[in-house]
């Protein structure tokens, strides 16, 4: 590794006076002995540490948690945190690192590795067992904060799902969203964008960032701390240089961008100096936005009683509080402003088995201020990740980001549910843009939750469906039960079939939603190109939400010039009669994308848009055939053979006989599409792109308690649509559009489907 | 935008912040660290020594024609120093940490040093005021051992030696805390806890005699420290008190807290690790102030500004080999000789003081600074405390007297201008 450089600190450290208000702020020294105070590890000991001398002195050091609160106190300006973490490095250059602390810099790797199968990782990470493991191998302390890994998909993913509904603008800005943000707290960023959104702003977020380096700083890594920090150089200075504020939500990575890389690395070439000067924390951000008269206050109350505490990474920042400041301005909010010196944690500090109590003690004065704002204190406020982990740790109460606090301030946030709600209307643009005429085609549980969203943001919505449905709609209007309650829905037009919609609608409808079943996809497209021939109106957008495969494609032949979206819905939905639902889970998975259409389909992007917009978690994909496909996969898992045995899926998956059939079915399908070049993809929490070489070649004692799993989780006692066709008593049912659709893929590669074929 | 922008976080800049804020200012205060006040006793020091003469002023108030004529008492007077101090006390009794005033408002009152010498103060804090030496009421000196920088017997043996009756007793750590290393600080933490005071009023009741009173160092509780007065008192029955330490001096964070606590409830903000590093002037007035961060500087607006940086020993000034002597902020006129042979006299302890510690700021009746002709530098800058040319606060002992009249006359100033 480089040389650790100490000439820029050799100046600071002549004005110690030695006058110890450092150790007398020192929140470590405060509560162990096994920290002597920032003047005997730092200033005092490093005449030890000049060049040429051995051996670090002084290993105690290493119990330094890098809080700065000695830099900010110091009255004479001496950079006593930096010659600690320099120190430190040394210790680590002269004798090694355990396992632990490269684990533990490795945030990064360790948030991808995670994301691949959240709630799997998750499970391993939290439970009992593997914390008492952690902490006897590797000295992880057992009831330490550790995160969880986004179940809802990594930001990224939000990214892309969002890429198309997202503000364009003159007003650009550059967002460095840090590790914790892109795996563990997506809706961090969300509500981020949301914010920068709401104020005219363009966000991009380079996808080639990476992280700060400062777990690997802080754990005495310089070297791979180093490439972390060129690569980042490398990426954004450019936009630095071009002019764009680079602003970032976690505060500790603002800073090792701004100073702690550059400082402890002893980087100042131009771009590490062009990218110091560009990076903004938000709210210093925002608060220069005021200054320029320029912040918006559209703001509803908040009636909110909110302990607010500014990490020591921010308050290193040295710009004051600025979040602080701009909450203030939010009516009905008591922002009630924390004095305490650190939380404890101090990044991966408290982590760590031997100073987890250290940093436990250290955060009492925190908790102790939470526990003060009274009984009615529903969050904190903290604008650092690993702080908010342990105040919520320390205070049983969550703890909240304060860009969460003014999303929801401007309307568009659920504190509770850390989501973004309904539509926030960023500009006149988008929201005109994205009013659709629509006609949803099937009013079962599908066609039923489409027009129910889309009509609660404001969407015009006609729902064809039966008789029964439309009484009961002009009756009492639809009943919608999700996780906020029940609402009723009447401003969508209720039809009785096609030919009535259109006899109905007082413009052309620019989407058309299909939602019947599979085996009426037929009659339904018929009707449909006769009322259009009838009417003379003009083709509208298709999109298919139903399951199976080969629904777009006889879509396609039946309107040659229609735009066909394909649509894959992942929310269990119950219906509880006509024109009532109810959401058993409320994730609103949504997969889009574009089967047939120009490549820049403006009705595709107003698609995504509209039902982003009305609370769905849309992800679009580049392959329209492999999101179908991989539905398949999830729809044809514990289906027929459920229906055929009449059991409930945990029944018949009790015997491993049944699993196998599973497995084999699943293997067929996996080979027809790889055959027809059809790729599996990860879809809202099935990993199929990740789990298909598994399930392909894995012996069955592997796979088997994973499928068990998934399929009980998903499904439950709750009967697959086969078998509720099949005992409903209809005559027909989707088999054919499942795993029909295999073995007719297979016939037409040339690929075997026994099993497919029997079921 | 701010009315006044106080830049020093020492007594001076915490005084002004606060007397502004209370005449209905908008006030922020800005510093590079927290202030001296940590290395300070925290007593109010008026004038001890005026003239060039090792025997203490019995009056604060006299002997002062032996100051420059340029000294900041002339222009304020005796009985406008006493009216501010008074409000100053006002303010330390309302702030649940109540400051003396010996009983002749024409008496300095003289304490124990922490080596046992006697310092005349004119207020201190009530634990200190009781040290008072004036009636000769016996002492029992205690301390600890493996306390740093207070040795209860040599502190006994020199106010013995001056006629004060004086004797001492050491203590282990262990009554104050279970640490192996402790500062005091810590060690007044240590003492909030009320299992803890018993454990010391029951040692130290077993060492005192009857009709002694016990000095302690002053880390008698940092939170708490009513309480721990209260409860030492009642277990032995005797009148306690405090005798200042070295750095970290603990009623010298026990004042910036009650203080800091005051500015916060009256809405000031007080910004510690910001450091000036430039400013601009359009035409003869300050516009803003700019202090450094981790990136950009962020710049600080302000009606007014007051400079309450502090002379060489707070960092308001310095210096380097050539003999250059500067103002950290504004590079405001100095008062200073651009010789270091003129800095110092030969002699260290030289009774009539060292030129450079006199020497500073200097400013016309509005305490606003001027140049060499007598002209106000920038009409919107004010100046208080230690850096004001004229006084030699360490000699004269007159430092927080000087920073608190000075202080609370410069916001009255700007507040009537």
């Amino acid at each position: 590794m480089a040389p650790i450089a100490w000439e820029s600190v050799d100046h600071s450290l002549d004005e110690c006076i030695k006058c110890n208000i450092c150790t007398s702020y020192c929140p470590v020294a405060a509560v162990t002995d096994l920290f002597p105070g920032p003047k005997y590890v730092g200033p005092q000991a490093q005449r030890f540490r000049e060049n040429g001398q051995p051996h670090s002195p002084d290993h105690s050091v290493d119990y330094c948690s890098g809080c700065r609160v000695c830099n900010e106190v110091c009255p004479t300006g001496v950079k006593i945190a930096e010659l600690n973490a320099r120190a430190r490095a040394e210790i680590v250059a002269e004798h090694g690192l355990p396992l632990r602390n490269r684990l533990l810099g490795r945030n990064e790797t360790l948030g991808k590795l995670g994301s691949i199968a959240p709630g799997l990782a998750n499970f391993a990470l939290q439970n009992g067992l593997s914390r008492v493991l952690a902490e006897k191998i590797m000295g992880i302390a057992r009831e330490a904060p550790l995160p969880t890994w986004s179940t809802t998909g990594t930001f990224q993913d939000w990214l892309r799902a969002s890429a198309r509904t997202r503000l364009k603008s003159d007003k650009k800005v550059v967002y460095f969203h840090g590790c914790a943000t892109m795996y563990y707290e997506p809706f961090i960023g969300r509500a981020t964008v949301a914010v920068l959104e709401h104020h005219g702003y363009e966000v991009i977020v380079p996808t080639t960032q990476n992280c700060c380096g400062l777990p690997l700083l802080s754990n005495g890594e310089f070297g791979a701390a180093e490439k972390y920090h060129k690569n980042n150089v490398a990426h954004l200075s450019s936009y630095a240089r071009a002019g764009f504020p680079i602003i970032g939500t976690s505060t500790s990575c603002t800073l090792t961008l701004q100073e702690e890389a550059p400082e402890l690395l002893d980087l100042h070439d131009e771009g590490s100096d062009a990218l110091k000067m560009a990076t903004w924390d938000l709210f210093e951000w925002l608060r220069e936005l005021h200054e320029k008269g320029e912040f918006r206050t559209d703001f509803k109350p908040l009636n909110l009683v909110l302990p607010y505490h500014a990490p020591c990474q921010m308050r290193a920042h040295r710009v004051g509080k600025p979040a602080l400041e701009l909450m203030a301005l939010i009516p009905g909010l008591d922002v009630r402003e924390s004095h305490a010196r650190c939380c404890g944690i101090a990044g991966t500090y408290g982590y760590k088995q031997e100073k987890y109590q250290i940093a436990m003690d250290v955060g009492e004065e925190l908790f102790d201020f939470v526990g003060e704002q009274g009984t009615d204190v529903r969050y904190s406020a903290c604008d650092s990740e690993t702080c908010r982990w342990q105040l919520e740790h320390g205070t049983h109460l969550p703890s909240r980001h304060p860009v969460e606090i003014l999303a929801a301030a401007y309307g568009f946030y659920d504190l509770d549910k850390r989501e973004l709600i309904s539509a926030y209307t960023v500009n006149d643009h988008r929201s005109t843009t994205m009013s659709l005429n629509t006609l949803i085609i099937g009013a079962g549980a599908i066609g039923c939750l489409a027009g129910a969203k889309l009509a609660l943001t404001g969407q015009t919505v006609t729902l064809a469906g039966r008789a029964s449905f439309v009484q009961a709609m002009r009756e009492r209007g639809l009943s919608y039960t999700d996780e906020t309650g029940q609402h009723i829905v009447r401003n969508i037009r209720p039809a009785g079939s096609i030919d009535e919609a259109f006899a109905r609608a007082e413009s052309a409808f620019d989407l058309a939603v299909l939602t019947v079943k599979s085996y009426d996809t037929t009659a339904a497209l018929a009707e449909l190109s006769d009322a259009l021939a009838s009417t003379g109106a003009p083709a509208p957008a298709l999109l298919s939400m139903q399951n199976g495969v080969g629904n777009e494609d006889a879509i396609a032949a039946v309107l040659p010039a229609a735009t066909v979206i394909a649509g894959s819905i992942t929310t269990p939905v119950s219906m509880q009669g006509p024109g009532a639902i109810r959401v058993d889970k409320p994730r609103y998975g949504l997969g889009l994308g574009l089967w047939r259409g120009p490549a820049e389909s403006a009705l595709f992007a107003e698609s995504v848009a509209t039902f982003t917009n009305a609370g769905f978690a849309v992800k679009t994909f580049a392959s329209a055939p492999g999101m179908k496909w991989t539905k398949l996969l999830m729809n044809m898992m514990g289906n027929a053979i459920v229906a055929i045995l009449g059991e409930t899926p945990e029944q018949v998956f009790a015997d491993s006989r049944m699993v196998d059939l599973e497995i084999a079915a699943w293997r067929e399908a996996l080979a027809v599409m790889d055959k027809a070049g059809i790729p599996a993809l990860n879809i809202d929490g099935y990993p199929f792109a990740t789990l298909a070489p598994l399930i392909r070649t894995a012996p069955g004692f592997l796979i088997r308690p994973v499928l068990r799993a998934q399929i009980g989780g998903a499904r439950g006692g709750k009967l697959p649509s086969l078998a509720i066709d099949l005992q409903s008593g209809k005559p027909r049912s989707e088999v054919f559009w499942l795993n029909g659709a295999v073995v007719d893929k297979g016939k037409a590669a040339g690929v075997p489907t026994p099993v497919n074929r029997l079921l | 935008m701010l009315d006044l922008l106080v830049i020093g976080a020492g007594l001076t800049g915490l005084t002004a912040a606060l007397r502004a804020a209370e005449s209905g200012l908008k006030v922020k205060v800005i510093a590079k660290g927290l202030g001296s006040l940590h290395w300070s006793a925290a007593t109010v020091d008026v004038m001890g020594y005026p003239a060039p003469s090792p025997v203490a002023a019995k009056n604060p108030w006299e002997g002062w024609q032996s100051l420059p004529a340029a000294h900041p008492y002339h222009r304020l007077g005796a009985k406008r120093i006493k009216a501010d101090l008074d409000a100053f006390q006002a303010w330390t009794v309302a702030l649940g940490l109540p400051y003396a005033a010996n009983a002749d408002p024409d008496r300095n009152t003289l304490l124990p040093s922490p080596v046992g010498a006697f310092r005349p103060v004119y207020l201190a804090p009530k634990a200190q005021f009781a040290g008072d030496v004036a009636s000769r009421q016996p002492m029992l000196i205690a301390g600890f051992d493996g306390v740093r920088d207070f040795y209860p017997q040599l502190l006994a043996d020199n106010l013995a030696a001056q006629g004060q009756p004086a004797r001492s007793v050491l203590l282990p750590q262990i009554t104050l805390t279970d640490r192996h290393d402790a500062n005091t600080v810590h060690l007044a933490e240590a003492l909030d806890d009320p299992a803890r005071q018993t454990a010391l009023g029951v040692a130290l009741k077993s060492a005192v005699q009857p009709g002694e009173r016990i000095g302690l160092p002053a880390i008698l509780g940092l939170r708490a420290h009513t309480q721990v007065m209260e409860a030492l008192t009642r277990i032995t029955g005797a009148t306690i008190f405090e005798i200042p330490t070295l750095t970290p001096s603990v009623p010298g964070v026990r004042l910036t807290a009650a203080l800091r606590t005051r500015l916060d409830q009256v809405g000031v903000r007080v910004e510690a690790g910001m450091e000036a590093i430039g400013f601009n002037a359009t035409g003869d007035a300050i516009e803003w102030v700019e202090t450094s961060t981790s990136s950009r500087p962020i710049r600080h607006r302000a009606r007014n500004f007051l400079l309450a940086t502090g002379g060489v020993l707070g960092g308001g000034f310095s210096s380097d080999h050539t003999g250059r002597f500067w103002e950290v902020v504004f590079q405001l006129p100095l008062t200073t000789p651009q010789d270091r042979g003129q800095w110092f006299r030969p002699q260290f302890f030289d009774p009539a003081g060292q030129p450079v510690f006199s020497t500073g700021v200097a400013v016309n009746e509005r305490w606003q600074p001027v140049d060499a002709d007598g002209k106000i530098v920038y009409r919107n800058l004010w100046a208080a405390g230690g850096l004001l040319a004229g006084a030699d606060p360490i000699q004269e002992r007159s430092l927080e007297g000087l920073a608190i009249s000075t202080a609370m006359a410069a916001v009255e100033s700007l507040t009537t201008r």
